[in-house]
């Protein structure tokens, strides 16, 4: 009983936090809360203009292309990049009152799957225009949403306990998610990275978790049962992984800060 | 029925000599010396076998001078720092002012601030839309409890925090020091309040340098010396005597 209630408070608490975040972030813009749709929006203005001529893929085709495999890489990149600094930002907080401190990063998980989807239908909705097709195999989407998020989840934890004792992962982060970005098929095919390195295109995760996105979106189809069972053992390993070594360090983070 | 059961606990805080807190240091380190941790660690012991049990009606001072562990002690207590070793068993509701307005967000309005902190103290959310219309009105915030905390006086910010400490009506109350700041009618209105809740809790804990108001708020007295228990019992004037003693000791020395 007690621990139910523990639960939905912190709950609670992670809402909180969430409505929050958003309401400091945009609050003194005049456009206010409808940034965190503008931005996706410009940015995909912006790079398919310039790369839709690099690939030499007509500009309407590019769109929903970069755009299904786009929105998944942001959420996961600002779950982590955000959430490694987590709990170092509220060092102030976690040193004066007692608070369950996996609340942290999971907001910052959670602020990046609202913006996910925020600026998922805004997209979705004006790409109709550009001649994105809103087929049958869309319905796969939440899942593929979810098995992302519970591995932005795991490797959010396992970042946000790694900064808290050594400083500068979180630069080192910044780095290697911008490499990572450009090994991770977002801008470009599946297919060029695995001509190029098959062994790179095999080994990064991301790889299988962008295909969850634009197999549906681009190719109108359900993605492999390969893929999708990838996703399934590999979601399911880091979220257990990064809860375990969050559990396993927390009441030691305190003494770190 | 609320309780603090303390047994035996100590606090260590690791001290890192030289510690690189780095990566890329360790790793520099690390090779180095050909595998071997470079840095030095030392144990700091911040509290040494401390136990002590409270029920309802209890009223506990706990004095000692600085650096005795007595802050440390009330962390434990309240669960921000988890003893490295013994337990640490607490029944009851509580609410601790060891910090006012410890979780402000300074970009939040003062309304968004109580709900905020209300949620981290643990309380549901009808229960603080009960207590919001109290809480405004006691800290005599009025029109600028709709603008963001950042643009007020230490003097305002720390009158919300206090009423939203106090508006709540804890099992267990946990006060570090006490505080000096707001004006002259605020810190009478302030002690009166405080005096209330004392008599209303099941159990309070406060730690402080005044002795004239553990003699006057408490029933037991904690004194720590040297991050251990040297008297704790209902006897305050006993506890107190000591703690003077000692103190007049170490000044001639």
């Amino acid at each position: 009983m007690k621990k139910n209630s523990q639960w939905f408070n912190d709950f609670e608490l992670i809402k909180t936090f969430v409505i929050n975040a958003f309401k400091v972030k945009y609050k003194r813009s005049k456009l206010g809360m409808s940034w965190s749709m503008l931005n996706p929006i410009l940015n995909i203005i912006v790079v398919s203009s310039v790369f839709s001529q690099v690939m030499g893929m007509p500009y309407h085709t590019f769109v929903v292309f970069y755009f299904s495999g786009f929105l998944a890489w942001t959420l996961f990149s600002s779950a982590l990049l955000q959430g490694a600094n987590s709990l170092i930002v509220n060092e102030t907080l976690i040193k004066k009152v007692p608070i369950n401190l996996i609340i942290f990063p999971l907001t910052f998980v959670a602020v990046s799957t609202v913006e996910f989807l925020l600026g998922f239908f805004v997209l979705a909705i004006l790409l109709c225009f550009l001649g994105l097709k809103v087929s049958i195999a869309f319905l796969f989407l939440p899942v593929s949403l979810l098995l992302l998020v519970m591995f932005s989840t795991g490797v959010c934890l396992l970042a946000s306990v790694m900064t808290a004792f050594f400083r500068d992962v979180a630069y080192i982060l910044t780095v290697v998610v911008q490499l990572w970005f450009y090994l991770t098929p977002v801008l470009y095919p599946k297919k060029f990275l695995v001509a190029k390195s098959h062994l790179l295109a095999t080994l990064n995760p991301m790889v299988v978790y962008i295909d969850l996105f634009r197999e549906p979106i681009v190719n109108d189809i359900l993605p492999s049962p390969k893929t999708i069972g990838t996703a399934v053992v590999l979601s399911t390993i880091l979220l257990y992984f990064g809860i375990m070594v969050f559990n396993k360090y927390k009441s030691k983070i305190i003494f770190e800060l | 029925m609320s309780f603090i059961h303390v047994q035996d606990v100590s606090l260590r805080f690791i001290k890192h000599l030289n510690r690189p807190n780095s990566l890329k240091e360790s790793v520099i380190q690390y090779l180095l010396n050909f595998g071997k941790p470079s840095y030095q660690m030392q144990d700091f012991w911040v509290l040494r076998d401390v136990g002590f049990e409270l029920q309802d009606g209890d009223r506990l001072g706990i004095i000692g001078v600085n650096g005795a562990g007595k802050s440390s002690l009330l962390k434990v207590i309240t669960g921000i720092y988890q003893p490295t070793q013994g337990h640490v068993a607490v029944a009851g509701r509580i609410s601790s002012l060891i910090e006012l307005g410890a979780g402000f967000d300074p970009e939040l309005t003062g309304r968004e601030n109580i709900y905020l902190n209300c949620l981290i103290s643990g309380f549901s959310k009808r229960e603080i839309q009960k207590k919001e219309a109290s809480i405004i009105e006691f800290s005599e915030l009025k029109d600028f409890i709709d603008s963001p905390i950042k643009y007020y006086s230490s003097g305002m910010a720390l009158r919300l925090g206090f009423s939203i400490a106090t508006t709540i009506n804890p099992e267990i109350l946990i006060f570090d020091e006490l505080f000096a700041a707001g004006d002259m009618c605020f810190v009478e209105k302030a002690l009166e309040r405080i005096n209330d809740m004392v008599r209303n809790a099941h159990i309070f804990v406060t730690v402080s340098h005044d002795n004239a108001q553990v003699r006057s708020l408490c029933n037991k007295v904690l004194y720590l010396k040297d991050r251990r228990v040297e008297y704790f019992g209902n006897d305050v004037e006993y506890g107190i005597a000591q703690y003077i003693k000692d103190s007049a000791m170490g000044a001639m020395s």
